[in-house]
């Protein structure tokens, strides 16, 4: 009797101890994450250290990631053709929202996205690649597009910000009067150049006014004097001898280095300059960052600023979409973000998390943005073939005095006109 | 004696690799270049000729073929005629043959990010080795000369490249040299022949199988051309640099923007394939001569 008492209370201990493994584990989870980080880079370290504090708060949730550097996106392609299964992955916003998202192949996350954690973000940083108001990405790194400059330089010529684009041109009278160059350029970098153009315009005409000049199928929106002004503009900085005319053979990094030697003041770019600078330039170079001014007669404001956010997406067919999506909620928190902007030297895209000390005024930047939109205006995201292989370049011969403004809005009207003649 | 049954069976393997890994695919290739797909498992739309009539109008496609060209002709008159240069002067009796053949042939051993990152500083404005050699000799004009300025970049690319081909062209050159009879060239020697005549009545047609494997290696590198121009270039690569093979990788390979034409870039693919081909028949016609026992 003893005897199976004790074999009863064993089989069902049994049963209930398989019940429970068996339980957890259909719950544990082994997330793929693929990665668009080198393993070696500050930036993947900091995102082992946030999934193994995740993992630790959530032992049931665990990483298999795949470091595949900047191709990711691409190298995930092929996969995805292949049939392996990836969770999350990460890449720069315009490239996935010109990628992933527009296939369709990234999990809608707006029903993951809570007011809270909406709220917690910078000004705007959802809605950059928000498509019919969802979302698809999550942004967790923040880049501006600004001057980044000197400080110590301004100072020394008795300069100040400037406010608008005349007060940029007084500026740079300034700086040549000190024997030194007020901007460089990287004349192999097509999209660094076109920054000039599409803040120009979006000083201009406001917010999304390059949308308004290209998607008019007849091509007659280059006419609009606005694009007149913001192709004379930016190209009065070469006349009035802000851009040296050797700029024009600076090959990428050529032109910025010229900045950490102190000959340049600055330079129209993204908020990783500072990062790309640090060894040249010491880590003690006062770094200082403004946004394009305003034009006259524009309407356009300067807090209307581009970005370049970073973000992830799970994969539509994931078989952990939950947590995977729980995971992405966790790296926009408050402690995910301080190790990004501490270990990883990167803007973050939360609310009140400092970022490093070279990027303090980027950070302003975003947090008193009024319009945010995508790199060179988000052409590039919406026709990224048109953008790469037609506007882009052939702005650049406009910029660098190959073509005149006249014969670029001939072209663009052409080539636009043609572009929507061939869309079904 | 091995039959042939059994060299069948030892190369059933390599060939079911070689079909599987590189006829299938290139079929597939073909295939794949009559439709205007993404490659990210979208339904790929069927459009016939379309990509190549599109190749046909595309101003972009025709900039990268001429620059393949220039990079073919100018390119390759400037490599061979240096490399029978230096073939000529080092079968002339010079002494330490052997280092200067290493010398020439050292650029081959170095990463090519390594040679162009030297050359872009070489071209570089304001600090470049060029322009501080030209300052300092006086030509403060020549100095000013931004080399690689849109309108020269392709040129200076170019002269990287000449340079690091022309080492390896004449070391090929050179072992086709060597297995000529030392007593032909002693024997035209006390006839009085100069080394140019030496070169051109002896060297030329003794090794003209090697010369013409040499061209068609050429020929295959330049139209396919890559890796120079692109890290020369950087990531970012100014249109004045393209080759059609670097376009391919610009339209199916979502670099800064995110353009994936896959069908559009393996029409690209397709014609690079085509134009190797017909290059390569031309050569073996064009360059088919008796071929001289010694």
């Amino acid at each position: 009797m003893h005897n199976n008492v004790s074999r009863r209370a064993l089989a069902a201990a049994a049963f209930s101890l398989a019940l429970t493994s068996g339980a957890s584990i259909a719950s544990a989870a082994e997330l793929t994450f693929w990665s668009m980080w080198n393993e070696p880079e500050p930036q993947a370290a900091a995102l082992r250290k946030i999934m193994d504090n995740y993992t630790k708060a959530h032992p049931e949730t665990t990483f298999k990631v795949v470091w595949n550097g900047r191709q990711n996106q691409t190298k995930l392609r092929t996969a995805l053709q292949a049939g392996t299964a990836v969770d999350f992955m990460d890449q720069d916003g315009d490239q996935l929202a010109g990628g992933l998202q527009k296939e369709g192949l990234g999990l809608d996350l707006t029903a993951e996205i809570d007011a809270a954690t909406k709220d917690s973000l910078l000004p705007g940083v959802l809605d950059v690649y928000a498509k019919d108001g969802k979302y698809s990405q999550m942004p967790y790194v923040y880049n501006t597009v600004n001057f980044w400059y000197n400080k110590d330089m301004l100072k020394e010529v008795g300069g100040t910000v400037p406010a608008t684009f005349d007060e940029l041109l007084s500026l740079c009278e300034k700086v040549k009067a000190a024997g030194k160059h007020a901007l460089v350029i990287e004349s192999n970098v097509a999209f660094y150049n076109f920054l000039y153009f599409s803040h120009y315009l979006s000083r201009e005409m406001g917010p999304n006014g390059l949308f308004k000049v290209f998607e008019d199928k007849s091509g007659d929106g280059w006419k609009d004097p606005a694009v007149m002004n913001a192709l004379k503009g930016t190209r009065s900085l070469w006349e009035k001898g802000c851009i040296a005319e050797d700029a024009r053979g600076f090959q990428y990094p050529a032109g910025q280095q010229t900045i950490a030697l102190g000959d340049t003041l600055g330079e129209l770019v993204g908020s990783w300059l500072p990062t790309e600078l640090a060894e040249s330039a010491g880590k003690d170079f006062p770094w200082g960052a403004f946004n394009f001014p305003t034009v006259t007669g524009g309407v356009g404001k300067a807090t209307d600023i581009e970005v370049g956010l970073l973000s992830f997406m799970v994969l539509k067919d994931s078989k952990n979409a939950k947590e995977a999506a729980s995971f992405l909620k966790y790296v926009v928190g408050e402690e995910a973000q301080k190790i990004l902007a501490e270990e990883a030297s990167v803007g973050v895209v939360r609310k009140g998390v400092a970022w490093p000390g070279a990027m303090a005024e980027a950070y302003a930047s975003a947090e008193q943005a009024t319009a945010l939109a995508p790199f060179g205006g988000g052409l590039s995201v919406a026709y990224p073939e048109f953008a790469s292989t037609v506007l882009s370049p052939e702005y650049n011969k406009v910029f660098l005095g190959e073509i005149t403004p006249e014969q670029f809005v001939d072209t663009m009207v052409t080539k636009t006109k043609e572009f929507w003649a061939t869309q079904k | 004696m091995m039959r042939p049954r059994m060299i069948l069976v030892f190369l059933a393997p390599a060939m079911l690799l070689y079909i599987a890994l590189l006829v299938v695919p290139a079929f597939q290739a073909f295939y794949l270049s009559f439709f205007k797909t993404s490659g990210f498992g979208d339904a790929a739309q069927w459009v016939g000729f379309d990509n190549y009539a599109r190749l046909w109008n595309d101003s972009i496609f025709w900039r990268s073929l001429r620059n393949m060209m220039l990079i073919l002709f100018v390119g390759g008159i400037w490599t061979f005629g240096l490399a029978f240069l230096f073939t000529m002067l080092m079968n002339s009796g010079l002494r330490g043959k052997k280092v200067l053949r290493a010398m020439i042939f050292m650029p081959n051993v170095i990463a090519v990010v390594a040679i162009t990152t030297f050359w872009s500083f070489v071209f570089m404005p304001r600090y470049g080795m060029l322009t501080s050699l030209l300052k300092a000799v006086g030509l403060t004009g020549l100095a000013s000369t931004a080399w690689t300025a849109p309108e020269n970049v392709f040129f200076a690319m170019m002269v990287g490249l000449v340079w690091i081909s022309v080492g390896f062209y004449t070391i090929l050159i050179l072992a086709g040299a060597d297995k000529i009879p030392a007593d032909m060239y002693e024997a035209a020697r006390l006839e009085g022949a100069s080394n140019l005549q030496i070169f051109r009545m002896i060297t030329l047609p003794m090794i003209w199988d090697v010369i013409l494997i040499t061209l068609v290696l050429w020929s295959i590198s330049a139209i396919k051309i890559v890796e120079f121009p692109y890290a020369f270039g950087g990531p970012n690569i100014d249109q004045n640099l393209y080759t059609p093979a670097i376009y391919l990788y610009i339209m199916g390979f979502g670099q800064r923007d995110p353009v994936y034409a896959l069908g559009y870039a393996t029409a690209i693919g397709v014609v690079l394939f085509l134009l190797t081909l017909v290059t390569i028949v031309l050569l073996r016609f064009g360059f088919k001569r008796e071929r001289v026992e010694f």
